[in-house]
């Protein structure tokens, strides 16, 4: 009886450390997580660290010095290349570990190996669209460089000195939720980062939906509804830029083809809000007589963020910025000479060819008046069950087969039975741009470094204390005919393939334009005069004519006034179309709540301030119309296609009061213009009434925006609140619910370069550091943090509040 | 008094130990400080449960007070507590309910032997 009784004791006690030790569902294990010697209490840091701390690393050349400055932004010193980028990996991976872990896991396919089989569909999307393929090519690319192969590799080699040294205790808070252990870190993994900004700036299309809309109304009507450009536009080049090239032949138009897509039923509307700005104003324009850089990258906003602010400085090199963690260098910042920014290039570099295979068996597929072999690739996916799940992906010489007939896609506007050709699968060096820019000290450095750069494509900005500023919409772009994959195309026929490239000399550039300034905003990058054809559509124009007039009324500019213009949140889309709207609407049929809000919105000063509610009534509106005008011929009809653009819509607003496309169709009446317009404004006082309460503080714009940061893998109260700041999609601060300005950056050139900026995050990926989401604030009210550039290793700057020292082993 | 020896003992081991060191303390202490006869499994269980507990309650509430509580709030909104006083109640009631179990069972082991 005693026997059984210790015995019962025994098994009691192991089932219990085992149940407290072991992930249930998505709860941590308990006993592990909770304990204050092990868990997540060893994450929470104190507000003083420790002034001096040396670090042992195996593989170093000579000593590093790293200073971190009172925003936690390392400064590294180190007296030779490889040990420059051997401190960046060790000391990214410091601060940014897992979500390190968790960006490679998400672009490799491989988040169900931690977080089980409810990521499977994803993680076989991302394979079967070829992004660990890409990734391949692309080490591939960079080992081939001795320069690049050796900055990659000491920055893996300083990652995983980082991971070797950290005992479980010591995880990230993440990993010990999720209960799992941070592996070996591969140079693949900077290449799949790479990758993954491509799919996020460059992985949108929606040929599908176009070639829907074109099967249902024709070319005449697709053309009139979606031209090729649009009706109001500021391109990036200033008109009348001469183009220093004699243009290459362009592909003959091959006759028509309609794609018979076979597609799920959904409607997606093309998202706003991941696009930048980027200006730089001529010495001629400023206060200071050198230029003046300002760049804000938006991007979706996470904690923790996107960027990581890091200073290099190495025998060759002295550089500020951020850097993505995972990749060595520096993607946007300034050196003692220049200072550079990006901006996406909304151009069409994916597109999707129509498969003919020869049999059931789909070994071959027919192209060029030939059977051709398709080549197989086999995709291994564990699951945190323990499962392994093989998917083998078709390819033909396009690329990837993304989904074939009878298999259910993840996203809804990918065509199934179609190869996808892609610019993320080329084999290309995209570090290299970035490892020579932070050591460019002229134009000519500047021009040669970009010409390294493949995808996603980038406005890269450029100006130097030489009073030399520029623009570049650079990437590898296809050599296309006119519409060339703004509709599915057909892999058989080879007329149909991208045939050349558009060289590096022919992509649109400037220098030092007459208006004393650039800048872009996502939108077109030329004017109808340059000879080949990027795409059909480009951002909406709002952000870029708004710099632009800015900027042209501007002189004697300075390094506050370009703080203030990145905050700006003027509403070009409503000076265009608000009057028309106020003036259709028959007020003495309103109630009186629907007054109320008229008058609100009738006296709104157009700016998308936090508590305008004048600003939400004018947004919900303005969505409600174009619905209203396109719902029932584009949406309710079981195949799934898109609305015009913004563009478009408001071309019609304005100019075409009789077009028949008012009418809704579902209703025996002929609808007008202004019909819809009342019913709109109706539907929005109802519709904010519904989701905000009565007329009220509730409906400030900021209520109504949401903007909050949620934490990466939207851990529960791991994100910020919602925001209360100024903003909207088409204004300069480019602000939607979770994506916006991830980083502001203001640089003034000349021979004492000075620089501000700052991210809605912290350098910290630590939820449990005060230096987590210690800039959230300060972005929320347009502030900049003044950036320390230093000249040598000063570990008794003022601001200096840690000295890390990393000594060989 | 028992409950001081496991508190201390398990304390320092577990700076340097996996969590679950915290119920290898109180079987072996309770085994080896427990007269089969004079001692009852009532004194064995608490002096596991005060002693694990007591150093989960008490470490978790110093790192709460000089880490300005940072983490605390958001982990119990993350595991959905209405109160950072419950999260910390129960890092101590778990220490404690571990080291309980563990303690009577090193006392029923002694029995048995």
């Amino acid at each position: 009886m005693k026997k059984i009784k210790a015995l019962f004791g025994i098994l009691i006690t192991a089932a219990l450390v085992y149940a407290l030790n072991t992930k249930i569902e998505s709860i941590p294990p308990l006993g592990k997580f909770l304990s204050p010697f092990v868990g997540f209490w060893q994450n929470a840091e104190s507000s003083n660290p420790k002034k001096v701390v040396n670090f042992n690393i195996k593989g170093l050349k000579e000593e590093v010095t790293i200073l971190l400055d009172d925003n936690m932004v390392p400064h590294i010193f180190a007296k030779n290349k490889h040990d420059l980028y051997l401190a960046q990996g060790y000391i990214t991976a410091y601060h940014r570990l897992w979500q390190m872990d968790f960006q490679t896991r998400y672009a490799s396919g491989r988040l169900s190996e931690v977080v089980g089989k409810q990521a499977l569909e994803l993680d076989r999307y991302q394979r079967r669209i070829g992004l660990g393929y890409g990734a391949e090519k692309a080490i591939e690319a960079m080992l081939e460089d001795p320069q690049m192969k050796e900055v990659v590799e000491a920055y893996s080699a300083g990652i995983n000195a980082y991971i070797q040294q950290l005992s479980p205790k010591n995880y990230p808070i993440e990993f010990k939720i999720l209960n799992y252990s941070p592996e070996e870190w591969k140079p693949i993994n900077s290449a799949l980062l790479l990758k993954l900004m491509t799919l996020d700036l460059a992985g949108a299309n929606d040929d599908l939906q176009m070639t829907n809309i074109l099967k249902k109304f024709g070319p005449d009507i697709t053309r009139d509804l979606f031209p090729n450009y649009p009706y109001k536009e500021d391109p990036i080049i200033p008109p009348g830029t001469i183009w220093e090239f004699n243009p290459l032949p362009v592909p003959a138009v091959p006759e028509e083809f309609i794609g018979n897509p076979l597609s799920a039923f959904y409607q997606k509307e093309k998202i706003e809000g991941i696009g930048s700005n980027n200006w730089a104003v001529s010495g001629t324009k400023t206060a200071s007589g050198f230029p003046i850089l300002s760049n804000d990258p938006h991007l979706g906003l996470t904690l923790p963020s996107i960027w990581y602010q890091v200073q290099l400085h190495g025998p060759d090199v002295n550089v500020y910025g951020v850097s993505l963690p995972g990749a060595p260098s520096v993607i946007i910042g300034m050196n003692n000479d220049a200072a550079w920014g990006v901006t996406n290039v909304g151009s069409d570099v994916l597109d999707w060819y129509q498969v003919k295979f020869k049999d059931a068996k789909k070994e071959e597929y027919w192209w060029d008046e030939k059977w051709n072999p398709i080549t197989k690739r086999v995709e291994t996916i564990k699951t945190r069950e323990g499962k392994t799940v093989t998917d083998t992906v078709l390819y033909t010489h396009h690329g990837p087969i993304v989904y074939l007939d009878g298999q259910k896609p993840f996203t809804e506007n990918t065509p199934i039975g179609y190869a996808m050709r892609w610019i993320a699968h080329e084999k290309s060096n995209e570090l290299k741009t970035f490892y020579l820019l932070n050591r460019a000290q002229n134009y000519t450095d500047y021009r040669n470094a970009i010409s390294h750069y493949h995808s996603p494509a980038q406005n890269f900005i450029y100006a130097d204390s030489k009073n030399d500023i520029g623009i570049s919409p650079n990437g590898k772009f296809p050599l296309k005919w006119q519409e060339q994959g703004k509709f599915l195309l057909d892999g058989s026929k080879k007329s149909h393939d991208w045939q050349s490239w558009i060289p590096f000399e022919h992509n649109p550039t400037v220098k030092n334009p007459a208006r004393g300034f650039v800048s872009s905003a996502n939108q077109f990058s030329t004017d109808l005069s340059y000879p080949y054809y990027l795409g059909f559509e480009f951002a909406p124009t709002d952000r870029g004519i708004r710099i632009n007039n800015l900027l042209s009324t501007s002189n004697k500019t300075t390094a506050d006034s370009m703080q203030h213009m990145q905050m700006d949140s003027y509403a070009m889309i409503a000076e265009w179309i608000l009057p028309t709207l106020i003036d259709s609407v028959n007020v003495e049929l309103l109630n009186d709540a629907q007054k109320t809000a008229f008058d609100k919105v009738k006296n709104w000063n157009k700016f998308y301030t936090a508590d305008e509610i004048g600003a939400s009534i004018f947004d919900v509106w303005r969505i409600k119309l174009s619905r209203a005008i396109f719902q029932d011929e584009f949406v309710e009809t079981g195949t799934m296609m898109r609305y015009p653009s913004r563009d478009r819509t408001t071309h019609m607003i304005l100019n075409e009061p009789n077009s028949p496309w008012y009418d809704n169709n579902k209703t025996p009446q002929i609808e007008t213009l202004k019909d819809l317009i009342n019913l709109s404004f109706k539907q929005t006082v109802d519709s904010l009434t519904k989701l905000k309460g009565d007329f009220g503080d509730e409906w400030q714009w900021w209520k109504v925006r949401n903007t909050h940061v949620p934490h990466l893998a939207r851990i529960p109260g791991f994100g910020t609140k919602t925001l209360k700041t100024d903003g909207a999609k088409s204004t300069i601060n480019a602000l939607g619910s979770t994506n916006g300005p991830s980083w502001r950056v203001v640089v003034e050139l000349g021979s004492d370069l000075k620089a501000k900026g700052l991210y809605p995050g912290g350098q910290s990926g630590n939820p449990g550091s005060p230096w987590y989401d210690n800039m959230v604030d300060a972005w929320t009210k347009g502030e900049l943090y003044e950036l320390l550039f230093l000249k040598e290793a000063d570990a008794n700057h003022p601001r200096i509040i840690q000295n890390l020292t990393l000594k060989t082993k | 008094m028992l409950f001081i020896l496991i508190l201390v003992v398990a304390f320092i081991l577990q700076i340097f130990t996996p969590w679950w060191v915290s119920a290898i303390v109180p079987i072996v202490f309770c085994y080896y400080f427990s007269h089969p006869k004079r001692d009852s499994s009532r004194r064995a269980f608490w002096s596991g449960f005060a002693g694990i507990g007591a150093g989960w309650l008490l470490y978790s509430l110093y790192i709460h007070f000089t880490t300005d509580a940072i983490l605390t709030g958001k982990v119990a909104e993350m595991i959905q507590l209405p109160s950072i006083w419950i999260l910390i109640a129960a890092t101590g009631l778990i220490g404690a309910v571990v080291g309980g179990i563990a303690g009577i069972t090193g006392f029923w082991i002694k029995k048995a032997m």
